[in-house]
């Protein structure tokens, strides 16, 4: 009878098994995204983390080398190594073609962005934009989306337009994938940023770097000069101007070659990086970006070793050529002295012994201008990006200085570029001389045409990946780009010859045609 | 889990309250073989009732019986047994009598063991005994090639690394692929720190009806490894010793300094080519050669960084083992460690291990048992990786005039291995525990309880520190890091247990079962920079003046299972098998949390049917035929839950980041089910001529559904990629396994064995999308191709090397330049683009293992010789900067014949400065196939008489030689291991058995 008894037990113990909570699954150490949509404190974080993904351009490869493509192959550079300088810089057509990583790279960059963005707007919508709280953070988010589309639009041209937020429901619905017409861009672009405009405060109060509706309008204004909307980018620059606290600062501030943060008033939007938890990808391993590196020579193959007095940790990937610095015409013209170095010491005398006999502690490098050691060792870099501050040693080419995005400089271009267009020379004018006079100029007075424009967007903004933009967009890129990429005598000109007039726009990637469907989403026109 | 505790609590106590009931008739007597030896430990019981005892040292047992007439049952090991009424209280004289091994022999299955012959299932047993025979570092290492239908690779071959293994082939895309292991009755996350030497034999289940008892985790099948237990009888004491020392081995040249510096400056003029110039001009020296290359080159001072920063490198194993017994309580103790140097400095590792096994008798109804273990490891890491060291080039500057340890050896950012291995270090401590209680209860009759408990729990500790010179963390101050690891599993199985007679020839044996499995891994990193000095380490990481985010994470899964088994074995000739399982798990989704796996096997033992019976030729011969269903939940929990990714943003120079939250790239999926394996298998076992002939043949087919796959999806919604389930793959193959005794003398054994492995991986449907023409679409994102395996490379066809202008006009690459690689124009349409591309296996086409052991009197020679024949594997030697391949002249590398104006050739493309020449990545792709002697062992017995008067029982000595020649095309330091990582080494080892 006993054994009966234990026996039922031991059976009803079997059968009834473990509590339904025993397979209940709930993520000990993650939050879910039901904890994110819900309340206007959840969108908050999500838009914080909008911000990251904005500056993970600089670390979707391991040496921001996505960032030089977009730098590379333009009028006022000359490329010397590194990958993508054939595709990129040399428009070679058997690496420029469907294959081009940096296409799937960048797209999958900006639609990633967009994806998130579709959901913090929808969600945010759902919650209410009434609350001034989620306004803000749609806001945002619709300046990221638009931001990203305008990207994706300059170099593809070709691109759908999704709007709205991916669901484990709604991720098999059937869509047709075909491009969507400039004005179905454009009228998102207009949208998304007239909303940002009306939405985000006018100053990012004790969290600089943070977006400001100066920021949105300051795209705003580009956009509009995409659209030939001269009028509205008056507008948008002129409130910039007037009404915001931004102004230009000294020109020797500009890029902080002391110091590692760039959130000056003459700043509008830029990257935060910083040596600590939260200023860089990676948790436990901050992930520096590498902009330093590319613009330095590789210099110490010359003099031995690597100091901050030389320029810092230099791969020498991308140079100003020689057109460039014929753009700085004028003696007075502090610009290419403060941005560029064109000489390199001998400075460290335990290196003595790769010196050229006869070399002493304080002499200049000489190299004889050309293709070989001179291209590689002694050619004028950009100093825009040097770090001497968040990088611990010259042997480090880990940077975690700030980038700049957009700057008031850019927006008093901005301006003088649409007045001239609708025709008010006096105050194109006096936008024109507001960087030229800056750079300690005297004023200047002639009459300000799309060439004196041009000139002064590259003495101004060269290397901030403002270029091939600022080409397509006044449809110079493909005279530019024959007549001056590259430099012939550093036999680095191929640029020159094998640009077609289809790349203008880049290729689109294969495994998005093969995603797409080639039939409703062609290749952009000339690629293969 | 709080139900599951208290069961077995619950469980335990009512053990503690039980006792055996009242008798009746007291019967004595005494057992013992033809011989008339006494059998010490052979069991007694009453049948169909509860009584039952063990024999003692004289063979004497006595035990109560419930009336006159009552039937005993007598069994011994190795005996037949044998059945007897009792009469009356008059002692008996029993003589058991010898079985014949077909009859006896065991193996491990599921929930218990059976004897040979009525398996139904496909099922390939290991015995210490064959083990032993040669050194192995782990289980997975020693059964490869021993068993047919598994395929063993080197996960990594460094000290301490572990070895993946696969049964059957690969058959999720996305899931787990490794099979699941159980240790003396318990799923174990893996077999890689058992000691070898405790282990009684290793059991791999195959096919369904044999693994579908552990449906939930059985689909890629189910390796049992059983320990060795006491037995009642003398005090055994085993000592095995072995010692070995490691050579790194490749097939392949570096060049030399010489040949490495033409490589490099034939780069350099590459980079001068321009339209006018194709062919390009050699650069001066000193441009060539920057700075520690210049000096190393004017001095005429080269390095083998091979032999400067590899060396050979012991390795040892000492195991004591102790096992002992009464009819009552049995003991098996072991101790046993374990060290291996690395060949690359500061890498190594040494592992300690000890393990109780105890069974005892509470009474005859009652016996529990306990496996106790406890394993402790210490592993080293070597700074930065093998590759970097031996891809360095040979005019290089690793020390100054002083013989100090120069930081930099070539360009800028040649860093001196040497340099950066005396500032950085990088140790694991691990510990592992396991505790198993299992008990038995024989309730009434045949029927039985039995419980099985086990808690194993492993924690670990690394710690990594690079000091403020150490070239990657001299910009930080230096930076270290601090990682807990914490890996917990719990299970508990209740099972109820039957059997019984039906008429005179059948017997049926039944099953329940019920379990509850939690499992919970946690993590923790405490990182830092900016350490004040380098006195202690990352020991002092409170004194860091830059402490990084703290990291935590916790993953937990559940299982739920219930099982039912049905056996029934008619008259020792036909058997059949029947299993049901059903598992819940707790990674999937809310309404599919169960699945639910049946299977079924017969096996008819022809050679027990009169007309074979009496043939001279057939000594045993067995069909068996299974089907059923087996199931795969190796997917991470929470991945149906949507969770999202923490990151810190700084704004400005705030002191604090505000932390932001999204999804990642990956899209959840909350309707996550199990993928099912259905499995069809037909085997055939025989002996002939009196077994001088035996093996097993086996036929598979296996299609996999629901198929845990993480998909891409299209990157404009958002999302990359998303885990769902989708479409069917399927494996069929042929397993052999034969052993052949040519020759079978009292002094002189010749034993050949030879087991071959066949598997064909072959994609049925991926999610059912058609073209135009109702042709299923290929995934060409994935690499998934209907029809083909799952497994395979799609890459352009390479077709020599373009030698001239002329020839390149007018052809399908009108853009190429001399020197470039040549690919071939597949479809014939005069260009080269994504439709050129072909399809390349990376599957093997079949596995074979030979074996030759030969015994002489004391003396005994075994060669065996493992082979994998085709497969194709990327060889990132051959193309990566990294890996030397690039033809840069960066690095040095594989030596290869590569094109130069003036000498042409046809197998390599010209040198490039930077970058590799178009299409260089196509000669990547090698026949990974080998033909490897794996093992080549020399033994010595002593023999018995020389040992009679000392203690000693058994005395062997052996020398070995492990991987010693491998041929293959695959040019690495071997083609199991993964190209780049750090290199298996070939042995010669040398070690002693010794029994008391």
């Amino acid at each position: 009878m006993k054994n009966k008894i234990i026996l039922s037990v031991v059976l009803a113990a079997m059968l009834m098994g473990c509590s339904k909570e025993f397979l209940r699954e709930q993520a000990v150490t993650d939050l879910t995204v039901d904890k994110l949509w819900n309340t206007p404190e959840g969108l908050a974080t999500a838009v914080v983390a909008l911000y990251a993904e904005d500056r993970r351009l600089l670390r979707v490869d391991g040496e921001s080398d996505m960032w030089l493509q977009m730098e590379r192959g333009t009028d006022i550079t000359v490329s010397r190594t590194g990958s993508g300088n054939a595709a990129m810089a040399q428009y070679n057509n058997t690496d420029r073609q469907a294959n081009l990583s940096w296409s799937n790279t960048i797209w999958r960059f900006h639609y990633n962005i967009i994806g998130k963005a579709n959901e913090v707007v929808f969600y945010g919508e759902r919650l209410g934009v009434s609350n001034p709280a989620v306004a803000r953070s749609v806001a945002e988010a619709r300046f990221f989306r638009a931001q990203s589309y305008f990207w994706l639009y300059r170099l593809f041209e070709r691109i759908f337009v999704n709007t709205i937020p991916t669901t484990p429901d709604n991720v098999n619905d059937e869509r047709v994938f075909r491009p969507s017409t400039k004005d179905e861009v454009f009228r998102l672009l207009k949208e998304d940023l007239d909303f940002a405009i009306a939405n985000l405060p006018p100053s990012a109060g004790s969290q600089p770097g943070r977006l400001t509706t100066w920021a949105a309008r300051h795209v705003r204004a580009d956009v509009a000069l995409w659209d030939e909307d001269w009028n509205t980018a008056i507008t948008h620059c002129e409130a910039i101007v007037t009404q915001s606290p931004h102004r230009l600062i000294a020109l020797a501030d500009v890029f902080a070659p002391n110091g590692a943060d760039l959130n000056h008033a003459e700043a509008i939007y830029t990257w935060q990086w910083a040596n600590r938890p939260g200023g860089a990808p990676g948790a436990v391993s901050l992930q520096g970006h590498r902009l330093m590196a590319h613009y330095i020579p590789s210099y110490h193959n010359a003099t031995g070793t690597r100091t901050f007095l030389n320029g810092g940790y230099g791969w020498g990937r991308v140079f100003p050529n020689t057109y460039m610095f014929s753009l700085y015409n004028t003696p007075t013209d502090q610009r290419r002295s403060l941005w560029y170095k064109e000489h390199f010491i001998y400075d460290d005398p335990a290196f003595q012994n790769r010196w050229p006999a006869g070399t002493r502690v304080g002499d200049t490098v000489k190299l004889a201008r050309g293709p070989g050691a001179f291209f590689e060792r002694a050619h004028p870099g950009c100093l825009k990006f040097f770090d001497r501050v968040s990088v611990g040693d010259p042997f480090s080419a880990v940077s975690f200085k700030d980038v700049m995005i957009y700057r008031l400089a850019e927006t008093h271009l901005f301006a003088a570029e649409a007045y001239m267009r609708a025709g008010n020379q006096p105050k194109a004018l006096e936008h024109y001389n507001k960087t030229w006079t800056r750079a300690g100029n005297p004023p200047f007075t002639g009459t300000v045409t799309l060439e004196l424009i041009m000139d002064e967007q590259a003495r101004e903004m060269a290397f901030e990946l403002k270029r091939w933009n600022f080409l397509k967009r006044i449809g110079k890129l493909a005279e530019q780009v024959r007549a001056y990429t590259g430099d012939t005598d550093l036999n680095a000109a191929l640029g020159r010859t094998q640009f077609r007039d289809f790349h203008v726009r880049w290729p689109i990637h294969q495994t998005v045609l093969d995603q797409l469907g080639r039939d409703n989403f062609p290749q952009n026109p000339g690629y293969n | 889990m709080k139900r599951l505790r208290f069961v077995l609590w619950t469980i335990f106590a009512t053990f503690w309250s039980m006792h055996a009931v009242a008798q009746s008739l007291e019967v004595t007597g005494k057992v013992t073989d033809a011989t008339g030896t006494p059998l010490q430990g052979a069991t007694v019981r009453v049948k169909g009732g509860s009584a039952a005892t063990t024999t003692s040292e004289t063979g004497n047992f006595t035990l109560s019986v419930p009336q006159a007439g009552a039937t005993l049952q007598i069994s011994y090991v190795g005996m037949q047994e044998l059945e007897l009424r009792v009469q009356d209280a008059t002692p008996l004289s029993i003589t058991l009598q010898m079985a014949g091994s077909e009859m006896t022999d065991v193996v491990v299955v599921g929930y218990g063991t059976q004897r040979k012959r009525a398996v139904t299932g496909a099922i390939s047993s290991i015995k210490a005994e064959d083990i032993n025979q040669i050194p192995a570092t782990s289980v997975n290492e020693m059964l490869r090639g021993q068993a047919a239908g598994v395929q063993v690779r080197v996960g990594s071959a460094r000290p301490g690394g572990s070895s993946s293994i696969q049964i059957r082939g690969r058959r999720s895309l996305s899931a787990g692929n490794d099979p699941l292991f159980i240790l003396d009755g318990v799923p174990v996350e893996n077999i890689d720190d058992i000691n070898i030497a405790d282990v009684e034999s290793v059991e791999v289940l195959k096919d369904a009806n044999a693994t579908a008892i552990y449906g939930a985790r059985a689909a890629n099948g189910v390796i049992i490894v059983t320990t060795k237990r006491g037995k009642a009888g003398k005090l055994q004491v085993d000592v095995s010793t072995y010692m070995a020392v490691q050579q790194v081995t490749r097939n392949f040249d570096f060049y030399n300094p010489e040949e490495w510096a033409q490589l490099r400056r034939e780069a350099f003029r590459q980079g001068t080519i321009t339209a006018t110039d194709p062919v390009g001009v050699f650069l001066p020296d000193d441009v060539v050669f920057p700075l520690a290359l210049g000096d190393a080159l004017r001095a005429n001072q080269s390095v083998n960084w091979e032999d400067l920063m590899l060396r050979d490198a012991l390795l040892q194993k000492h195991d004591v083992s102790v096992r002992m017994g009464t009819d009552k309580t049995r003991f098996a103790g072991s101790i046993g460690t374990f060290n291996q140097q690395g060949m690359a400095r500061n890498s190594g590792f040494e592992r300690h291990n000890l393990r109780l096994n105890i069974d005892q008798k509470l009474s005859n109804k009652i016996s529990l048992g306990a496996n106790v273990s406890y394993q402790e490891s210490n592993r080293a890491q070597e700074d930065g990786s093998f590759t970097q060291y031996i891809t360095l080039p040979p005019y290089t500057t690793p020390f100054d005039d002083q013989g100090n340890i120069n930081m930099i050896v070539g360009t800028a950012t040649q860093f001196n291995p040497l340099w950066n291995e005396r500032e950085a270090y990088n140790r694991t401590r691990f510990r592992s525990s396991m505790f198993n209680l299992f008990g038995e209860w024989r309730i009434w009759g045949n029927l039985r309880y039995k419980v099985n408990a086990s808690m194993n729990a492993q924690n670990s500790t690394q710690k990594q520190f690079r000091s403020s010179i150490h070239t990657s963390a001299m910009g930080f101050g230096g930076d270290g890091s601090i990682i807990q690891r914490e890996y917990k599993d719990y299970l508990i199985e209740n099972m109820l247990m039957y059997d019984h007679t039906i008429g005179k020839a059948g017997k049926m044996d039944y099953l329940l079962m019920h379990s509850g499995n939690e499992i919970t891994n946690s993590f923790s990193q405490l990182s830092a920079q900016g350490f004040p000095n380098d006195i202690l380490g990352v020991d002092g990481i409170r004194a860091a003046t830059n402490i990084l985010q703290p990291n935590y994470t916790v993953s937990e899964r559940r299982l739920e299972s219930y099982m039912a088994r049905i056996r029934y074995n008619h008259n020792e000739k036909y058997f059949f098998n029947f299993t049901m399982r059903a598992d819940g798990s707790s990674v999937f989704g809310a309404n599919n949390k169960w699945g639910y796996f049946p299977s079924a096997g017969a096996s008819w033992l022809l050679s027990e049917e009169a007309f074979i019976k009496k043939s001279n030729t057939i000594s045993n011969l067995k069909l068996r035929a299974s089907y059923g269903a087996v199931g795969n939940q190796a997917i991470s929990p929470y991945q149906t839950l949507g969770v999202v990714n923490s990151s810190l943003f700084l704004f400005g120079t705030n002191p604090q980041p505000v932390t932001g939250y999204l999804p990642g790239s990956e899209l959840y999926n909350p309707n996550l089910k199990w993928e099912t394996s259905l499995s069809t298998n037909i085997g055939l076992d025989f002996g002939l001529w009196k077994d001088r002939v035996t093996g097993s043949v086996e036929y598979y087919d296996t299609r996999t559904r629901d198929l845990l796959i993480r998909r891409q999806i299209n990157p404009i919604l958002g999302y990359t990629n998303m885990l769902v389930n989708l479409g069917e793959v399927q494996n069929t193959g042929i397993e052999a396994t034969l052993h052949f005794e040519p020759i079978k003398r009292k002094d002189f054994f010749w034993g050949v064995d030879f087991i071959y492995t066949r598997n064909r991986n072959k994609i049925l449907k991926i999610d059912g999308r058609v073209d135009e023409n109702g042709k299923p679409v290929d995934d060409l994102v994935n690499n998934w191709f209907i029809g083909r395996s799952a497994n395979v490379y799609f890459t352009w066809q390479p077709d020599g090397i373009w030698q001239s202008k002329d020839q390149i006009t007018g052809s399908h690459m009108p853009g190429a330049q001399p020197g470039d690689v040549n690919i071939r124009d597949i479809n014939g349409d005069g260009q080269i683009n994504g439709d050129d591309r072909v399809i390349l296996d990376r599957d093997p086409r079949f596995i074979y293992t030979l074996r030759n052991t030969f015994k002489y009197k004391g003396f005994d020679l075994m060669a065996e010789i493992y082979s994998v024949v085709g497969g194709v594997l990327y060889n990132p030697y051959l193309i990566e900067f990294n890996q030397g391949g690039s033809l840069n002249g960066a690095l040095n590398g594989v030596k290869v014949d590569y094109w130069t104006p003036e000498r042409g050739g046809n197998s390599f493309p010209r040198p490039y400065q930077v970058g590799n020449a178009p299409f260089m990545s196509s000669l990547a792709y090698q026949n990974a196939g080998f033909f490897r002697l794996r093992n080549l062992t020399l033994g010595y017995t002593f023999p018995k008489a020389m040992l009679e008067k000392t203690r000693v029982k058994n005395l062997r000595a052996y020398v070995n030689l492990y991987n010693w020649i491998t041929i293959t095309d695959f040019l690495s330091y071997s083609p199991e291991v993964n190209p780049g990582a750090y290199p298996e080494p070939r042995m010669i080892q040398g070690g002693i058995n010794v029994s008391f």
